[in-house]
């Protein structure tokens, strides 16, 4: 699932991982993916190559476009950084959202 | 500002609020809100959001409990997104900094991430815009409420901006409330282009993906002679376009009083002018305009519908409209001019090689080769011919075997006719294009055997020159004023005059104004052009002499590039429209009065 993980002192998670569902990135998964870094208090965001998206908005991760296989970055700053990076990152490459 | 480009159908200039239809049917009344409306119209927007997110949980609820969870799950995707934090502020940015409306914020926002999907190349990510597309609409009917606007409410005229239009709604629609069209579909032969026609309003359609980029309201300029539509422009551009559309409104009042007027010179040469026309709706604008006939009557458009051939009903109905309406006047009738790429499988049968080649088998030649097709339609141009002054012709004829084959399969339509006793006009008149080389070098043998010449420039030019007209790169090679275009021209008016044989200018050269001088020099007094420059040929046609014209025309054709040629018509037009008098070293280069003014009525019977 993750080929990377770092924990700094400050609260800072990363992970890198590749999108498991075939669709890619669609309105489902992004759903999920919304709803569960909205519990968490720390800032997520994911990113793809150059391109950036809050992983509390929907409508930035959609426009990530992000295929099945292809990798995304999972960074947390703050208040539950591992457990937020952990949890969203099994959700991207999960291979069924369900 | 954007610039968007596409395939000019209709001409003329509009600048208006856009309507975009068929991604949503909601029109945005105001694009702006007042400063001190800023804080009601953000509660405005917080309301119809939450009412948004409510509608689509009770959706989902219902959905979940009747379909099951995945199902209901697609209202929660909507949900979020309307709810989505970044999407509203980016909306609330909009309307406190730049004072939007709730409605345009909302619809620019969206139609920004739209934009971004569709733009990654992945068919899967621009599908997704459906998605954003969904909650736009959701957002503007919730926001609009009972006050919702459709087309049919319109109350100040607008730019309809579509992916396509279907005939019916374009008929629905009302021609007073809509300044152009532009569509992102369609070709120069689409039900958009041909209402666009009929109706007369600008229009641009095959302009390609550009709906995301426009939000409704937001101001366009449609120009439909360039095939161009302008996005947001600036106000210098906008200023221009304005004023042009007010010199185009005025001018075209003047001109109509044109209508009646018969095409003369100012010494009194009769000129005639005729109409060019594709579909049978066309007819109108020819009328309209005192068309002396049409001069060409394209009927390329009855194998394009369908998949099937046209039946010998379909072109006889298409024909008589045509005829009927021109009540007496002349009207030409081209018989298929088709490469072997747009026609149906049933006429291609065993035809190998290149199919869209212009050099291949097309027009006359594959109409040669299917006898049964061009007879069908040979028959009904005949059985036309009994109510009016119709006459044939034949495109793309190189060779005299060619043209008298033609005319034996014309031949024997008549008697297939006379047979069953159906009536038809016998001497209707038979004439070619002449449009390849080969005719025009031979217009002399040629002319023994027809009654009319027409010279389809466009080709000719192309042929010429070997040059592909559709190809941008050699824009500067193809050129109607190319020294070469010309010799050819003049060899065909002598040779046709030797034998008493009338010929018509059409395609594009004779409908370019600058040209006419030069055209009437050369001893041409007929030309069939686009109906709606009817009225200003005869109104530039007024104010040259003969002479004056047989000067322009010696004098362009001693000049040896087709730039100098175009420049120096161009500046030539400028001149008699200004009124400014010829210079006098003109007379020496006028050549001998031709004694034969009036090819075209003596070609009538």
């Amino acid at each position: 699932m993750s080929d990377e993980r770092n924990t700094a002192a400050s609260d800072v998670a990363t992970c890198t991982v590749q999108v498991g569902n075939p669709d890619g990135l669609h309105m489902r998964p992004i759903t999920l993916v919304t709803q569960a870094a909205s519990r968490y208090a720390c800032s997520v965001s994911i990113s793809k190559g150059e391109t950036d998206a809050d992983a509390k908005a929907m409508i930035q991760l959609l426009t990530l476009a992000a295929a099945c296989g292809e990798s995304v970055t999972v960074r947390a700053e703050g208040p539950g950084a591992n457990e937020a990076v952990e949890e969203i990152a099994a959700l991207i490459s999960a291979t069924s959202p369900d | 500002m954007l610039l968007k480009r596409g395939i000019a159908v209709s001409p003329g200039v509009a600048v208006g609020p856009a309507v975009v239809l068929g991604v949503e049917t909601f029109r945005i009344p105001s694009q702006y809100v007042r400063v001190d409306a800023v804080e009601s119209e953000l509660d405005r927007l917080d309301r119809a959001l939450e009412r948004i997110s409510t509608e689509i949980g009770e959706n989902e609820q219902i959905a979940a409990d009747r379909l099951g969870a995945q199902y209901g799950a697609i209202f929660a995707a909507h949900g979020q997104l309307a709810r989505d934090a970044s999407f509203q502020d980016e909306v609330r940015a909009y309307i406190r900094k730049k004072n939007y409306s709730p409605e345009f914020a909302a619809s620019r926002v969206i139609r920004k991430y739209t934009k971004a999907l569709q733009e990654m190349g992945n068919p899967q990510m621009a599908e997704r815009a459906a998605d954003l597309f969904d909650l736009e609409k959701r957002v503007l009917r919730e926001l609009l409420g009972q006050g919702r606007d459709e087309l049919k409410n319109l109350t100040d005229p607008v730019v309809l901006l579509a992916k396509n239009l279907t005939p019916s709604e374009t008929a629905s629609l009302d021609r007073s409330k809509i300044l152009a069209f532009v569509t992102e579909g369609g070709g120069r032969t689409s039900h958009t282009a041909i209402l666009a026609g009929a109706l007369e309003l600008p229009a641009v359609v095959g302009v390609g993906r550009f709906l995301s980029d426009v939000a409704g309201g937001e101001t366009v300029i449609v120009d439909g002679q360039r095939g161009e539509l302008l996005i947001d422009p600036d106000e210098e551009t906008l200023a221009d376009y304005r004023r042009r559309a007010e010199a185009r409104r005025t001018e075209s009042i003047r001109l109509q009083t044109y209508r009646d007027v018969q095409p003369r010179t100012r010494d009194g040469e009769r000129i005639f002018i005729m109409g060019n026309i594709e579909f049978p709706e066309e007819v109108g604008h020819c009328t309209d305009r005192g068309s002396d006939g049409v001069g060409l009557y394209r009927t390329e458009f009855l194998y394009l519908q369908g998949d099937a051939e046209p039946t010998e009903e379909e072109h006889y109905d298409a024909y008589c409209k045509v005829v009927t309406a021109m009540a007496g006047r002349p009207v030409v009738i081209r018989t298929m001019d088709l490469g072997a790429d747009k026609v149906s499988d049933s006429m291609r049968r065993g035809i190998a090689g290149h199919l869209d080649s212009a050099l291949g088998l097309r027009s006359i030649r594959l109409s040669l080769q299917n006898l049964p097709s061009f007879k069908t339609q040979l028959r009904a141009v005949l059985r036309a011919s009994a109510f009016g002054d119709v006459r044939v012709m034949f495109p793309l004829v190189s060779t005299l075997l060619e043209l008298r084959q033609a005319k034996m399969v014309l031949a024997d339509v008549m008697e297939d006719l006379d047979e069953e006793g159906i009536e038809f006009r016998r001497d209707i008149p038979i004439g070619m294009m002449v449009e390849v080389p080969s005719a025009a070098l031979r217009a002399d043998d040629f002319a023994r055997e027809v009654d009319f010449f027409s010279i389809g420039t466009n080709d000719l030019i192309q042929y010429t020159l070997a040059a592909d007209r559709a190809d941008p790169d050699l824009a500067n090679l193809y050129s109607a004023g190319d020294p070469s275009v010309l010799r050819l021209i003049r060899w065909v008016v002598e040779a046709a005059a030797r034998h008493d044989v009338p010929v018509t200018i059409c395609g594009q050269m004779s409908s370019d104004p600058k040209f006419l001088p030069l055209l009437l020099g050369l001893g041409i007094r007929q030309i069939s052009v686009t109906p709606h420059v009817i009225p200003e040929l005869k109104d530039l046609a007024g104010r040259l002499e003969v002479a004056g014209c047989e000067g322009v025309a010696a004098h362009a054709e001693g000049l040896e590039l087709a730039r100098d040629v175009e420049n120096y018509l161009r500046d030539e037009v400028e001149r008699t429209r200004s009124g400014r008098p010829e210079p006098d070293d003109r007379a020496a280069l006028v050549r001998p009065k031709s004694k034969r003014s009036d090819h075209w009525a003596g070609a009538a019977r």
